[in-house]
C-alpha cells in the first residue's frame, strides 16, 4: 500500500543568525506518515518549517515534492499544505466564523459548525478573536484542521495551551488525516500516545 | 566571454584577497590625482572671466557632486544585483558605500553654498538641483539608518537593497532636474560626451580631480569592505586562520 | 484563502477599526490648520499656497498612518499566513493598500473643498486639486507599503519610514503642486496630471512586489 514519497528532505543545512541548524536533516515522508520532529529548545525545529515554506534560504541539501525540486514549485507545494505556527494566524478584529470564512470561504455553513462545536466553541462563532482567552483561540487556529483540504499539515508545537483532553481529540484527527493519505509533519517535545510515527531528531 | 569573474565577485574571501592587493595602490593614485588636479585648480588653472577667482572651488565642488550621484548608482546597481541573485558582496558594499556617498553629497551641497553666496548672493536657493542633492543626503541617512536599526542582518542587507533600488529613480531627477526646472544653477559644467565648454587648462585639472576622487573613494570602500568582510565572516575558517597568523 | 475571502476580511478589518482612518483624517485637518495658525492666515498668502498646504498635509497623514499597515498582521501571524496561503503575495497586497486607500482617500476628497474654501483656493484650480488627489495618492499609498513592510518588525519604527519614505514623496508632491499653480497662472497642467499617473503606475508595478519581498524577510 505505500507509494513512493511524497516529500523527501536531504542533508537539509539552514543558516540563521549566528549558527547553522539543522546539520543535515534527512528524511523522508509517504502518504500515510506522520513524521515528529523533536529536538531541545533551539535546535531548529521552526527554523525547519520556515526553510521548508520558503520563509528562510537553505544554505545546502535538497527538497523534493512529488520528485521534483520544492523550491522551483514553491506556490504549487504551499496549495498543498496547510501550516500552524506559534502564533494562531487569525484576525483578532474578526469573529471566529469570519476568521474561518477567511481561510475556507468554499466550506459549507454546517460543517464549520459542526467543527466548532466539536471543539466546543459553538456559542463563539460570533464573538470577536480579541475576546477569547489564548486557549480558546489556539482552538479556533485548530478548526483549519477539522475542515483542511490539504495533503500536507505542517504543525509547529501544536500541543500548546491545550488540555489532555484536546490533546487526544488532536492526535485522533490526525490519525484520521494520515488514514486518508495525508501527511502530518509536526514538532514538539511532547510524545504522541495514541500514533505510530516516524521520530526525527534534531 | 566568461561570467568567472562575476561569480569570484560574490565571494568574500576572493574579494578580500584581491582588495588587499589593490586597495592601497588605488587609494594612493586617488590621492595623487586629486592634489595634482586639485592644487592645479586652485593654483595655476587660469582665472574664470565673469566669475573670477570664486570658480576654483570647482575643483571641490564638483567631483564631489558627481561622486555622490556616482556612489548612489552603484548602490542602486548593488541593491538590484542582490534582489536578483543574492549575492553576498552586495549588501557588504552598500553598507560600505553609503557613508562615503553621504560624506560626497555632503561635500557638495557645502562647498555649493560657499561658492553660492558670493556667486548668486545667497548661501542655499530652492534649486531643483541643490535640492535633489540635499534628497540624495538624505536618502543615504535612510540607508545608514536602516541598516542600524534592523538587527536581524538578512532584513537589513534586503531592507537596504530595495531602498537603494528605489532611489536610483531619484537619479534621472537629479540628472534631468536642471533642464525641468529652469533655474539660477548652471547646466552641468563637466560631462564625458560632449565637448567642453571650458577652456582645455580649465578642463584638464577638473578632469583628474574627478579622476582622483574616484580613486580616493575605490580605496576608501575596498577598506571599509575589508573590515565589514572580516566581521561577517568572522565564523569561516580562513577568517579565523587570517586573524591568527597576521593578527587584526 | 481565495483572494475575495482576502478582500472580504480586510474590508471587514478595516471596518471594524475605522478609528484608525479617522485619526489619520483628524491628523490631516490638524496639519492643514497648522499653516494658517504658524505662518499666515490672509487670503494673500493662503490663496496660492492652498494647494501645496493639502498636499503636504495629505503626504504627511498617509506616511503616518499607513506606518502601522501590516504591524497587526505581524504581531498576530496573519501575514505569515499571507505569505504561506499559496497565493501571490502581490496580489493580496495590492488589495490591502487597494482597500486601505479606498477607506481614506474617499472622506479625504470630500474634506478636501471644504479646506479648500478655508485656505481662499480658487474655484477653478478645486477640480485640479481634486484630480492630483485622486492621480497621486495611489503612489503615496502604494510607495508607503513598501516602508511600512520595511519597518513592520521594528517596535519603534515609525520615525525611520517617514524618514526613509517621504524622500519618495517629493516628486509627487512637486507635479502635485505645479500642476495647481499652472492653472492659477493659466497654464496648461495636462501633462504634469500624465507625469503623476506615470509615478502611480511605476508603482503600482513596483511596490507590490518590493513590498512582498520586504515581507517575506520580515515574516522569518
Amino acid at each position: 500500500m505505500h507509494s513512493v514519497a511524497i516529500l523527501t528532505i536531504s542533508d537539509l543545512w539552514v543558516e540563521r543568525g549566528e549558527s547553522d541548524l539543522l546539520n543535515g536533516l534527512s528524511f523522508s515522508a509517504r502518504s500515510g506518515d506522520v513524521v515528529h520532529i523533536t529536538g531541545a529548545n533551539g535546535a531548529g525545529k521552526s527554523t525547519f518549517f520556515k526553510a521548508l515554506l520558503g520563509l528562510l534560504p537553505i544554505l545546502s541539501g535538497s527538497m523534493t515534492f512529488n520528485g521534483d525540486s520544492l523550491t522551483q514549485q514553491r506556490q504549487n507545494f504551499l496549495n498543498n499544505t496547510l501550516y500552524i505556527g506559534h502564533s494562531a494566524g487569525l484576525n483578532g478584529a474578526l469573529t471566529v466564523m469570519e476568521n474561518i470564512r477567511w481561510y475556507l470561504p468554499k466550506c459549507s455553513e454546517k460543517i464549520v459548525e459542526q467543527a466548532l462545536s466539536e471543539l466546543s466553541l459553538g456559542a463563539f462563532a460570533e464573538t470577536q478573536l480579541h475576546a477569547l482567552s489564548a486557549g480558546q483561540v489556539r482552538r479556533v487556529a485548530l478548526v483549519r484542521l477539522w475542515l483542511s483540504e490539504q495533503q500536507i499539515w505542517l504543525l509547529d508545537e501544536p500541543f500548546t495551551a491545550l488540555d489532555q483532553g484536546l490533546i487526544s481529540m488532536l492526535e485522533a484527527k490526525m490519525a484520521a488525516h494520515v488514514a486518508s493519505g495525508g501527511i502530518v509533519i509536526l514538532a514538539s517535545h511532547l510524545p504522541l500516545a495514541h500514533l505510530s510515527y516516524l521520530q526525527v531528531e534534531l | 566571454m566568461s561570467w568567472i569573474w562575476f561569480h569570484k565577485l560574490g565571494s568574500p574571501k576572493w574579494f578580500y584577497q584581491w582588495s588587499s592587493k589593490w586597495a592601497t595602490a588605488v587609494f594612493l593614485i586617488g590621492l595623487l590625482a586629486t592634489l595634482i588636479g586639485v592644487g592645479w585648480g586652485l593654483g595655476f588653472a587660469p582665472t574664470d572671466y565673469q566669475q573670477g577667482e570664486t570658480y576654483r572651488i570647482i575643483y571641490l565642488h564638483v567631483p564631489a557632486a558627481v561622486l555622490a550621484e556616482s556612489c548612489y548608482f552603484s548602490l542602486g546597481v548593488a541593491g538590484f544585483v542582490y534582489l536578483v541573485w543574492q549575492m553576498k558582496m552586495a549588501p557588504i558594499f552598500i553598507k560600505s558605500m553609503a557613508p562615503i556617498g553621504a560624506a560626497m553629497a555632503a561635500i557638495a551641497l557645502l562647498s555649493g553654498a560657499i561658492w553660492g553666496k558670493p556667486t548668486w548672493g545667497t548661501w542655499w536657493v530652492w534649486d531643483a538641483r541643490l535640492t535633489s542633492v540635499l534628497v540624495l543626503f538624505i536618502l543615504y541617512m535612510g540607508i545608514i539608518a536602516l541598516q542600524n536599526t534592523l538587527e536581524d542582518v538578512t532584513l537589513a542587507n534586503q531592507a537596504a537593497a530595495i531602498v537603494s533600488v528605489l532611489g536610483l529613480i531619484n537619479l534621472p531627477i537629479i540628472k534631468y532636474s536642471v533642464n525641468w526646472w529652469n533655474t539660477l544653477h548652471q547646466p552641468a559644467s563637466f560631462s564625458l560626451t560632449k565637448k567642453p565648454t571650458m577652456p582645455m587648462d580649465m578642463w584638464l585639472p577638473l578632469l583628474i580631480a574627478v579622476i582622483g576622487f574616484y580613486c580616493l573613494v575605490a580605496g576608501l570602500a575596498m577598506w571599509r569592505m575589508q573590515s565589514e568582510i572580516l566581521l561577517r565572516e568572522r565564523r569561516t575558517q580562513w577568517v579565523k586562520e587570517k586573524v591568527m597568523n597576521d593578527g587584526v | 484563502m481565495t483572494y475575495l475571502s482576502f478582500f472580504k476580511a480586510e474590508c471587514l478589518t478595516l471596518f471594524r477599526s475605522k478609528q484608525r482612518v479617522v485619526n489619520a483624517l483628524l491628523f490631516f485637518v490638524l496639519v492643514v490648520v497648522l499653516f494658517p495658525l504658524g505662518i499666515d492666515p490672509s487670503a494673500d498668502f493662503l490663496a496660492p499656497a492652498a494647494g501645496g498646504i493639502i498636499w503636504c498635509a495629505a503626504a504627511l497623514s498617509v506616511v503616518v498612518s499607513i506606518e502601522s499597515l501590516y504591524k497587526e498582521s505581524y504581531a498576530d501571524g496573519t501575514l505569515t499566513q499571507l505569505v504561506v496561503s499559496g497565493l501571490s503575495l502581490p496580489w493580496l497586497i495590492l488589495i490591502k493598500v487597494g482597500v486601505y486607500w479606498l477607506a481614506m482617500m474617499l472622506p479625504l476628497l470630500l474634506l478636501t473643498p471644504v479646506f479648500a474654501q478655508m485656505l481662499f483656493l480658487p474655484s477653478d484650480s478645486l477640480l485640479v486639486l481634486l484630480a492630483t488627489l485622486l492621480i497621486g495618492t495611489p503612489g503615496l499609498f502604494l510607495i508607503g507599503s513598501i516602508g511600512a513592510a520595511l519597518t513592520v518588525s521594528l517596535k519603534q519604527g515609525a520615525m525611520l519610514m517617514v524618514l526613509l519614505i517621504l524622500p519618495f514623496y517629493f516628486p509627487i508632491i512637486i507635479f502635485s503642486t505645479a500642476a495647481i499653480k499652472a492653472i492659477q497662472f493659466g497654464l496648461p497642467y495636462g501633462g504634469l496630471l500624465a507625469l503623476l499617473a506615470a509615478i502611480s503606475l511605476l508603482a503600482l508595478v513596483v511596490a507590490p512586489v518590493m513590498t512582498s519581498l520586504c515581507i517575506k524577510a520580515s515574516v522569518r
